[in-house]
């Protein structure tokens, strides 16, 4: 017994080693569609000297293909060491606004992010599933944004129609993003891009860090109306105004995106 | 002797929704097996060691959620007698990478451990581009040499030398994809990622060194090192970005015998290379006041770059298995991009306290 209760151990260690083999045939699970209750919202943590951002940067493309840009709304936070902030000649995307998510969030690595603010700071493979679980959930409140824009002035106004489909309390958050920014980014190949295109970058905050209170009763739409200066370093025609609503319990209870041309 | 272990990892899927397109979630084994065997032949002065470990699927960040089994074969064998001793080992590992949780990204959670065949370096500048094993997979080679010169030789003179050389080779393997099963065609999620054949390298080299070592007494209380490295650095590999630093390094060692109480040691150190911050000085003296003091003061210097200087200066007192060290200095900043994330570890300047007891 002495002399086969080695082998015995390796055979019982065989028989577990192929145990939980998933067969090629068995490997996906197929998710039926439900259809979509509302539009998702992803921070995404990001810098131009990180290199493994563009990984994250092709999730949300292949994210807003699959469900539609106007359903998965996305919002690039340059932020952190690994951004850059505007110094002379280089194009830096980092603000002071987006570090200050970065830190109030408790981010420590890029690229990370999160959907909805809810289930906290995750690495980007794990974005299509909580977009998917986030697309199902039916949103309590609808939002509706009308912008009109003064090229001269270089002004922005915009108006929100909150409408409740149940009571809701929180805070309304409005930013400013801008899509087609020609930059330098560090690529996963350990090269240097310098004419990378950057989208949904965020800019700067229309009402302030973390919004403005809002209450919406069932039934009733409320109506708040902001105004705003877009940058002479913008280019207006790719400038949009990102607007959601969030609260503690919830997180992001719903969120739409609007171009102010 | 022969040896061998198995580990086995139980981690529901629950909450793990990784979607390979719009309509298909992964479906994950919940259980991940790994096992090991070793066999170690001795007799007199030669050793020889063959182990092979293999894991089952285990899809997770590191690997990009491939069905691929993972596995490492090493060979090792040595020779040594009073004098003389030689080592030379080969690795391969190949989607080894096995942690706590499949979702895991940087450097924690690791349930194995997969040793760098390069060696270890205390020397300052030849500690400056430390490899890490690659978890995706590599073909690792060492082989190391040393011989003792004896004393009242030609080359020994009068207390004898000390001789160590070292190489080590680290390298990629191949890889060819393969996306049979895929999905969509195109996504590598739930397919087996890729091919490989087993001896054949892939194109990138990941970490090249080569050292020598002198070590010789001199007169009755001076003792001398000197030390020459040729490295090949990897660091778009190792961390995220950076190219291929290749540098020579330069070290001396001096140890003074002051008298049977105190010992001073110094250290002179240059580190030449076009790569990243360019070239690098380390200066360091150090004096040993036995049994329990020490005190020692050091500067690293980037004479390439960024002009800047990293000062420290250590107090160490031991007593029996205690030891406890004050210190003030800076360390650099630095951001480190493995395990499929971003790091920044920011520089940092004050005061160190630690206390250490061996058991």
């Amino acid at each position: 017994m002495k002399k086969i209760f080695p082998l015995i151990l390796v055979l019982v260690a065989i028989v577990f080693a192929s145990c939980d083999m998933v067969n090629e045939d068995n490997r996906y699970i197929y998710v039926k569609p439900k259809p979509i209750g509302r539009a998702v919202l992803i921070e995404d943590f990001t810098g131009q000297k990180c290199p493994n951002c563009p990984k994250a940067h092709e999730e949300i493309e292949k994210l807003q293909a699959q469900y539609g840009a106007n359903n998965v709304i996305a919002v690039a936070i340059h932020s952190g060491p690994l951004a850059i902030f505007p110094i002379r000649n280089i194009i830096g995307l980092r603000t002071k606004l987006g570090d200050e998510y970065y830190k109030a969030f408790g981010v420590s690595v890029e690229p990370t992010g999160m959907v909805d603010r809810r289930g906290g700071i995750l690495n980007y493979p794990s974005w299509a599933g909580a977009v998917n679980t986030e697309l199902q959930r039916t949103a309590p409140v609808g939002i509706k944004l009308s912008i009109s824009y003064d090229n001269t002035t270089r002004k922005a106004t915009v108006d929100v129609d909150a409408s409740g489909v149940e009571n809701v309390a929180g805070k309304l958050q409005l930013w400013i993003v801008e899509d087609g920014i020609k930059c330098r980014q560090d690529m996963p190949d350990g090269t240097v891009k310098p004419d990378y295109v950057q989208n949904n970058v965020l800019r700067a905050a229309v009402n302030g860090t973390w919004g403005t209170d809002i209450s919406v009763k069932e039934g009733e739409t409320v109506k708040q109306s902001f105004t705003t200066d877009i940058s002479e370093k913008w280019n207006a025609d790719k400038v949009a105004i990102v607007a959601f609503i969030y609260n503690d319990g919830g997180g992001v209870l719903q969120v739409v995106r609007k171009s102010i041309i | 002797m022969l040896g061998g272990s198995f580990v086995n990892k139980y981690e529901d899927d629950e909450n793990d929704q990784i979607f390979a397109d719009a309509t298909h979630k992964l479906n994950l084994p919940q259980n991940v097996n790994a096992f090991d065997a070793r066999l170690q032949i001795q007799k007199g002065g030669f050793n020889v060691l063959a182990e092979y470990a293999h894991k089952t699927q285990d899809p997770s960040f590191d690997n990009g959620y491939i069905y691929r089994n993972g596995n490492v074969a090493m060979l090792s064998a040595s020779y040594s007698k009073k004098g003389l001793s030689f080592l030379v080992q080969a690795k391969r590992s190949d989607n080894f990478s096995f942690r706590s949780r499949r979702t895991m990204t940087g450097t924690s959670s690791f349930i194995n451990h997969l040793p760098a065949f390069t060696e270890d370096q205390t020397y300052a500048l030849a500690a400056l581009y430390p490899y890490a094993t690659h978890p995706d997979g590599e073909w690792a080679y060492q082989a190391q040499f040393g011989y003792n010169f004896k004393r009242r030789t030609a080359i020994g003179g009068r207390y004898g030398m000390n001789l160590k050389v070292n190489f080590s080779h680290v390298h990629a393997i191949d890889r060819t994809p393969n996306l049979t099963g895929s999905v969509n065609g195109t996504t590598a999620l739930g397919t087996k990622g890729y091919g490989s054949a087993f001896f054949k390298w892939g194109d990138q080299t990941y970490y090249q060194d080569i050292n020598i070592q002198l070590e010789r007494r001199l007169t009755k209380s001076f003792k001398l090192s000197l030390m020459y490295m040729n490295q090949f650095y990897n660091k778009t590999i190792v961390e995220g970005h950076g190219g291929m630093v290749h540098s020579d390094i330069f070290i001396a060692d001096g140890r003074y015998t002051i008298s049977p109480k105190m010992t001073l040691r110094g250290e002179a150190q240059y580190l030449a290379t076009k790569g990243d911050q360019g070239n690098w000085m380390f200066g360091l003296l150090e004096l040993s006041i036995v049994p329990h003091w020490m005190f020692t003061v050091s500067d690293e210097y980037n004479s390439g770059d960024t002009k800047l200087h990293y000062y420290q200066g250590f107090v160490t007192f031991n007593a029996g298995a205690h030891r406890l060290q004050l210190g003030y200095g800076r360390t650099r900043a630095g951001f480190n991009c493995s395990g499929g994330v971003c790091r920044y570890v920011p520089a940092s300047k004050g005061f160190t306290l630690s206390y250490n007891y061996n058991f």
